[in-house]
C-alpha cells in the first residue's frame, strides 16, 4: 500500500502554498493558523482515525434530502470521503 | 476528484463529499458568504457549492453541530480512503489527488490483478484560481 506523504501544514500548490493568501484575510488567517485551537486539530489528527483503524460510521443528509451512510459501502465498495466548503 | 471518480467509477469505488462549516466566510474573496445561521441556510449554501462546481459526487451535509466532522478531526479539507473492510488506508489533512489516485490504483489492482490501473492524475499546472 502506498505510504501517505504525511500531513500538509498548508495547502500545496503554487507560490509554496501561499496562493490562498490572495483571497483570505491575512490577519485572520495568521491568527487562525497560530491559534492553539486550530493547532490542536492538526496535532490530534494523527490519532483521531489512524491508518488501519475502523472508519467510524458517518451518516449525512444529501442536498436532495436523502440519507447516505458509509455503512452501505461495507464489503461492496472502497470509498473516498473528503470534506469541503465554498470558502 | 471528478477525474478520479470517472477513472474509478467502474471499479467499485464510491466518492462522498462532506459539506462542513465555511472556514473563510466573509473574508476578502468571499465577502457575501457568512457563517451558517440555520440548517436551511447550510443546505442552501451546499446546493450552491454543488452548482458552482458542477458536482456529480454525492454531497452530504453535516448537521449544525458538526458532529460527524468532529469525529473525523474537524479539519476543513481532509480526505480519507477506506477499503471494503471499512479500514482506513489513507488519510490526509488536504485533498491531494495524486496520492489518492495512487492508493486507489493499488486497491483496485489488488481486487482484480487482471485489470491493473496506474496512477495518472496530476495537479501540476494548478493556478490557484477559484
Amino acid at each position: 500500500m502506498a505510504k501517505p506523504k504525511g500531513f500538509f501544514k498548508r495547502p500545496p500548490g503554487p507560490q509554496g502554498g501561499l496562493w490562498s493568501w490572495r483571497y483570505l484575510n491575512w490577519f485572520k488567517t495568521f491568527k487562525m493558523v497560530n491559534s492553539r485551537r486550530v493547532r490542536g486539530f492538526y496535532e490530534r489528527f494523527p490519532h483521531v482515525v489512524p491508518l488501519g483503524s475502523e472508519f467510524p460510521e458517518i451518516e449525512l443528509t444529501t442536498t436532495d434530502g436523502r440519507t447516505v451512510n458509509t455503512r452501505e459501502f461495507r464489503a461492496h465498495k472502497h470509498f473516498v470521503l473528503f470534506t469541503g466548503a465554498i470558502t | 476528484m471528478h477525474q478520479l471518480q470517472d477513472k474509478y467509477r467502474s471499479r467499485d469505488v464510491e466518492f462522498l463529499a462532506m459539506y462542513v462549516r465555511e472556514p473563510h466566510a466573509g473574508e476578502r474573496g468571499f465577502r457575501h458568504y457568512r457563517d451558517h445561521e440555520s440548517w436551511e441556510h447550510k443546505l442552501e449554501v451546499a446546493r450552491e457549492l454543488e452548482a458552482l462546481k458542477d458536482m456529480t459526487i454525492t454531497l452530504g451535509v453535516d448537521d449544525m453541530s458538526q458532529q460527524q466532522h468532529g469525529a473525523l478531526g474537524n479539519l476543513p479539507n481532509m480526505a480519507f480512503v477506506v477499503d471494503k473492510d471499512g479500514k482506513v488506508v489513507y488519510r490526509n489533512t488536504w485533498q491531494h489527488a495524486e496520492d489518492i489516485d495512487a492508493v486507489l490504483a493499488q486497491l483496485v489492482t489488488a481486487d482484480d490483478p487482471s485489470r491493473p490501473l496506474e496512477p495518472t492524475i496530476s495537479t501540476r499546472g494548478l493556478t490557484g484560481a477559484i
